[in-house]
């Protein structure tokens, strides 16, 4: 081979490195994005658990304060007055029309 | 500066009587960071004949004075009046520069022991070599950039970043890639003047090194990644203090719209086909018949900046009409490189007769048969004012411009 050809061959090697190379780049990049946008998800469905996790906890405390006031009704309201509630509830209760 | 044989004996048949390289550093209000590079640069460059050409982009007088009171007596200086930023002011500096390779240095990048000798023994050992950048790791010791490439959009990204896993033939030897950061590369430097340097399209910042990279691919240069060259950078340390990051973005946005509307093109068609970039129209120097010394000597004046207006591609095409008439000189408020004016006559489509370039200089005024200036003579301008005095002497013949 005389050198012009060498160096055409020589530029043919060079340009496919370059190629090899920037496609190689392109995937690790790509991988990244990939990584990233993966951990994006978990973090979303994490942020999603913790969301239920607060509804459930608003629940639980709505469900213990009514609790402590029916407890409160119970307890601390004069008998006189615990016997209208009682008959209301017994109206309440009972068939309506 | 350091002049001893090398244990390379490679690096010796590369020394040239001259330097064999010339670092350029830009320094714009950051002398103690700069000052810091330089005291880096000057323990770890070993057995390599070189020089330290330090371009100060206009700082502010406290920093020029703390700059020059700590600079090694050794290291050149050239001081600029105004911000050119980086591209205009790596230019001045490589045309000052006398180094067969130049080494593109940011003041906020630290040099480690054996980081010049790889770059350097990559242009003996590799083919047809443009270019050389450095492995940038963050102050951590995490990955920066190991060499950088294009996507077909034009975006660009640094490979290695944010956690990036590389392939493992990137931690081997040297690879060819698109571009390295020019925080810290190693180019021939008559292969960068042959490409006119950085672009002025790009003013004021970021992908000059990109665009300077994919000319050299068009004019047959790779740019290659050195992994056995390790340097640390700051990242954005000057142009942070210059702009805030929404407006890095913005500055960044509008060059890569630039980037991407010369390239686009290549980079629609590289993955498909087995093409190199085009170049770039190049229009050649026009020959004079007659020896330039024997011609009237004309000069053309703006009170402005050389770059890409309607004033300076009046004055270039007015330079390439009398240019075989005249043996023109063109000065400008602030100083100017010839790649500069090259680049600008590539854009606008003129071709010159060989013509210089020079910072104006109001008692210079003398000796030149006609003056021409372009552009707003402010009361201000020192351009503007001396023309005005030589003009009532009557050593200004013509005044163009408002």
């Amino acid at each position: 081979m005389d050198a012009e050809q060498t160096d055409a061959v020589r530029r043919l090697i060079a340009g496919r490195d370059a190629k090899i190379n920037l496609l190689l780049a392109t995937n690790a990049m790509l991988s990244l994005h990939l990584r990233d946008a993966r951990r994006a998800l978990s973090a979303e469905r994490v942020l999603q658990s913790e969301r239920e996790i607060h509804a459930a906890a608003g629940r639980k405390r709505s469900a213990d304060m009514a609790a402590m006031r029916r407890k409160f009704y119970m307890l601390v309201l004069p008998p006189r007055l615990s016997a209208i509630a009682r008959r209301a509830r017994a109206w309440l209760r009972s068939p309506q029309p | 500066m350091n002049t001893a044989k090398s244990a390379d004996p490679e690096l010796d048949e590369m020394a040239t009587p001259a330097h064999l390289v010339s670092i350029v550093i830009l320094n714009w209000n950051k002398a103690e960071l700069t000052l810091d590079c330089i005291r880096l640069v000057r323990e770890h460059t070993r057995e390599i004949n070189y020089e330290i050409v330090v371009i100060d982009n206009g700082s502010t007088a406290d920093e020029f004075d703390l700059l020059t009171r700590q600079l090694p007596p050794e290291v050149r200086l050239i001081s600029l009046r105004e911000n050119l930023y980086f591209g205009e002011a790596n230019n001045i500096g490589v045309e000052a520069a006398t180094g067969d390779y130049v080494l593109f240095l940011n003041n906020d990048v630290q040099v480690t022991a054996g980081y010049l000798a790889p770059l350097l023994r990559a242009f003996a050992e590799n083919y047809s070599v443009g270019g050389v950048g450095s492995k940038f790791l963050y102050p951590d010791g995490s990955l920066q950039e190991a060499g950088a490439f294009v996507l077909e959009d034009g975006n660009t990204f640094q490979q290695g970043k944010f956690g990036m896993e590389i392939s493992e033939r990137f931690n081997q030897g040297c690879q060819i890639v698109d571009y390295c950061s020019a925080a810290c590369l190693l180019v021939r430097r008559d292969a960068f003047l042959a490409i006119c340097g950085f672009d002025p399209l790009y003013d004021p910042a970021y992908f000059e090194d990109v665009d300077l990279s994919f000319r050299l691919r068009s004019n047959g240069l790779y740019t290659y990644y050195c992994s056995k060259s390790v340097v640390y950078h700051l990242e954005n340390m000057t142009s942070l203090a210059v702009w805030s990051r929404q407006e890095v973005g913005a500055v960044a946005a509008a060059n890569h719209e630039r980037f991407y509307q010369r390239w686009k093109g290549y980079l629609a068609e590289r993955l498909v086909r087995d093409i190199e970039p085009p170049p770039l129209r190049e229009v050649k120097p026009v020959a004079r018949a007659i020896d330039a010394a024997l011609l009237p000597k004309l000069l053309l004046c703006t009170s402005g900046r050389m770059e890409i207006s309607d004033e300076c591609r009046d004055m270039l095409v007015l330079a390439e009409t009398l240019g075989s008439h005249y043996d023109i000189e063109f000065a400008a408020r602030e100083m100017c490189s010839m790649s500069r004016i090259r680049s600008l006559c590539r854009h606008y489509g003129i071709g010159l007769h060989g013509d210089r370039v020079h910072r104006f200089a109001p008692e210079n005024l003398n000796g030149y048969q006609r003056v021409v200036l372009f552009g707003d003579l402010g009361v201000d301008s020192t351009v503007g004012t001396a023309l005005h005095r030589a003009s009532d002497a009557g050593l200004v013949e013509q005044l163009l411009g408002p």
